[in-house]
């Protein structure tokens, strides 16, 4: 109660001292453009139909996030968290901002669909802690009733977005927040039996609006276009903060529909003419595949100036195919950013500039599994083609590092990539060990602090190149899964599989990677219904992780690749069974669950 | 849900049963099963699909009858027979047939 009884400054006299100097908080950058061009548009929201969508001003925004925040005031001190259980759609950006506006910090969450259980957001509510959940009305009864069963939920105080009237507003006090203030915590990286939520301040996303800026020459003029989910950085920062430190308008589609027609992400850049689009890689095959070429004509992708890629690896014939199937309607190879970041950095670290086609590299992929880059003809069989993630802004710092000796890495070598500057957020909630470990780096000779991001690369001409992970996290389609998650998952599906005994791992077919399960039956397991453990296992990790498995192989006890103390070696696992080398158990089988009960 | 009086109109629509085996089709070439080894009453997330490949799968299906979906139908209805006999419904009165949607 304390922190609520102090004295702060009204809301008047908050927006009068922040239009002084330039902004230095979320709520700041806010009040500031609600007050200058408070009609300008901030967010046009599409739905399914073509005359479907929502304009949202600034006015209009800042008076939701007031209301919301009056209310949340009320009832909970500055600091606490508050779950975010929203779509794409008005309600997200008001509760998020609503939250900031309260000086309390907001945790976006994976909304669960109908006939879903909380259980993918169970272990986000068991770190984050947070007071109450904000959510449609229309989920609302739904989401309170599930949650009532669901253990950690209890406490949970559940608010629907629109009941919150506008009148709400005025009773709104300017919380005290500071650019040192936490916004948001990032639930992206991390596993999701030990979850981790980066720790993102109001001075770390405006710091990285601004160096994106500067990397995509983005000005108020700009016009962004975004389908990426909102509970997601790439989303949350790049589709919607972003664009409103910048002060450029975005359309947003939800990911249901662009993943169901990709066209209207297409058409929505050529309809709004936006200037930037970001996306993983996988959206461009997905266009690719999914958009006839009839359904093409009409398309004018011309003022498409920035396509920043990142989160996934990227294959260069992904980009090959989408320059050849959207070249002609406009869109031009110079546009394709590819860059790279993480969450753990607020969002951007680097990128190949807008007017520059990215560079790509071939390495000998021999010498590359033995960390060294060495160039190699394009045409070369044993070359794997790299593309490359650019260069980073001034201000920011970056050394390839040989993790185990802390000794910073020569040109050519394969080492982590470490990074520093005023875009590395503020550690993992509730983990200062970890945190420290992670976000407190320094190199042998004292340089530091660094952020270690787990990621191996090289520099090369000047530009920062991906080569693989120092762990074995497993990116589908721009989402990190965890493999001891999966494999956990696995395990748990069927009584036939061995204990700490499976290998999850993924493999690029046709420039896309796919989830590989590898598992040893156990030693006692006399059962012989193979067809029924690999349905079992399927099933499972598709409910549980959303995750399609591309190939089940199950194995014979004690023939999958082990460390000295018994560990399975995924990356030895995924070798041995590529190259045809694991002592399957009667086969790889493919059959329904259905046919497997009857046998 | 349907009211009769929707019915009737323009060329013949796919009853439950066309909708069926239609979907028993597809989701077997999905999975790479024989047709005969999918059961209609089993969840789809029992075959492995995940959101990927049910979208695509809305959308083909939207395609085939000719009227549009909701992206969510398959989390709204998750067997071949349940959708099959909600799509019957709305197929003879399609305005209906848009369900909400969400992520």
């Amino acid at each position: 109660m304390a922190a609520r009884s102090q004295p702060i400054p009204t809301a008047t006299d908050h927006a009068v001292s922040s239009t002084d100097s330039a902004p230095s908080t979320l709520v700041d950058v806010l009040r500031n453009r609600a007050s200058a061009e408070s009609l300008r548009t901030a967010y046009t929201f599409l739905g399914n139909g073509d005359a479907d969508e929502t304009d949202v001003c600034y006015a209009d925004l800042d008076r939701r996030a007031r209301a919301i925040a009056a209310r949340l005031q009320a009832e909970y001190p500055a600091g606490e968290r508050i779950l975010l259980l929203l779509s794409t759609g008005p309600e997200y950006v008001a509760a998020f901002f609503g939250c900031l506006y309260a000086g309390l910090i907001a945790v976006p969450a994976y909304p669960p669909r109908r006939n879903q259980s909380l259980d993918r957001i169970e272990s986000i509510v068991a770190d984050a802690q947070p007071v109450a959940a904000l959510t449609t009305a229309s989920s609302l009864s739904q989401l309170a009733a599930l949650a009532a069963e669901t253990p950690g939920f209890e406490h949970l105080h559940w608010h629907a977005v629109e009941e919150i009237g506008d009148e709400a507003a005025d009773r709104w006090r300017a919380p005290t927040v500071v650019p040192e203030s936490l916004a948001f915590l990032q639930y992206t990286s991390g596993s999701t039996r030990a979850p981790r939520g980066v720790m993102v301040s109001h001075r770390n996303v405006l710091h990285n609006a601004e160096i994106s800026a500067q990397m995509f020459q983005l000005s108020p003029a700009d016009v962004g276009v975004t389908w990426l989910p909102l509970y997601h950085d790439f989303g949350l920062i790049g589709g919607i903060l972003q664009p409103l430190c910048i002060g450029f308008p975005v359309v947003l589609l939800s990911p249901m529909t662009f993943l169901h027609r990709p066209l209207r992400w297409l058409q929505s850049i050529s309809r709004y003419g936006a200037t930037l689009s970001g996306s993983p890689p996988f959206a461009l095959d997905h266009c690719v595949r999914r958009i006839r070429p009839d359904e093409r004509d009409g398309l004018d992708l011309s003022t498409w100036k920035a396509l920043a890629l990142g989160g996934e690896p990227i294959h260069p014939e992904v980009l090959d195919r989408f320059v050849e199937a959207f070249g002609p309607y406009g869109f031009r190879r110079e546009a394709l950013c590819t860059g790279y970041g993480l969450a753990e950095a607020t969002l951007f670290f680097s990128a190949v500039a807008p007017g520059t086609a990215p560079t790509v590299a071939t390495v000998d992929s021999m010498a590359l599994e033995q960390h060294r880059a060495i160039p190699e003809p394009a045409e070369s069989s044993e070359g794997k083609p790299l593309v490359a993630c650019g260069r980073t802004v001034e201000g920011q710092r970056l050394a390839i590092v040989e993790a185990s000796t802390g000794e910073r890495c020569a040109d050519g070598e394969v080492g982590e990539v470490w990074i520093a500057g005023p875009s590395v957020a503020q550690g993992y909630w509730n983990r200062p060990d970890e945190s420290a470990e992670v976000f407190g780096a320094h190199l042998s000779d004292g340089d530091g602090p660094y952020l270690k991001t787990g990621d191996l690369g090289f520099m090369h001409d000047g530009d920062l190149y991906i080569s693989g992970r120092l762990k074995d996290l497993i990116v589908i389609r721009g989402r990190n899964h965890y493999p001891q998650d999966v494999e956990w998952t696995a395990k748990q599906s069927h009584p036939a599989l061995a204990d700490g005994a499976g290998a999850a791992f993924s493999v690029e077919r046709d420039g896309e990677e796919r989830l590989v399960i590898a598992h040893e039956i156990g030693r006692s397991w006399l059962g012989d219904s193979v067809s029924e453990i690999v349905w079992a296992i399927r099933g499972a990790i598709a409910e549980h992780h959303d995750l399609e498995v591309e190939e089940v192989v199950l194995v014979h006890p004690g023939s999958l690749p082990r460390t000295s103390s018994g560990k399975i070696r995924r990356q030895a696992s995924r070798r041995a069974m590529l190259e045809g080398a694991l002592r399957t158990w009667t086969g790889r089988v493919r059959r329904s669950p259905v046919a497997a009960a009857r046998t | 849900m349907a009211g009769s009086d929707c019915v009737g109109v323009g060329q013949a629509r796919p009853d439950a049963a066309d909708i069926r085996a239609w979907l028993v089709e597809e989701i077997a070439a999905l999975v790479r099963v024989s047709p005969s080894e999918i059961d209609v009453h089993e969840p789809f997330v029992r075959y492995g699909v995940g959101s990927a490949q049910a979208l695509e799968l809305a959308a083909k299906l939207e395609d085939w009858i000719g009227f549009s979906l909701s992206p969510t139908l398959i989390w709204d209805y998750p067997s071949i027979d349940h959708l099959a006999r909600h799509l019957a419904d709305t197929s003879a009165c399609p305005e209906s047939a848009d369900g909400q949607d969400d992520e």
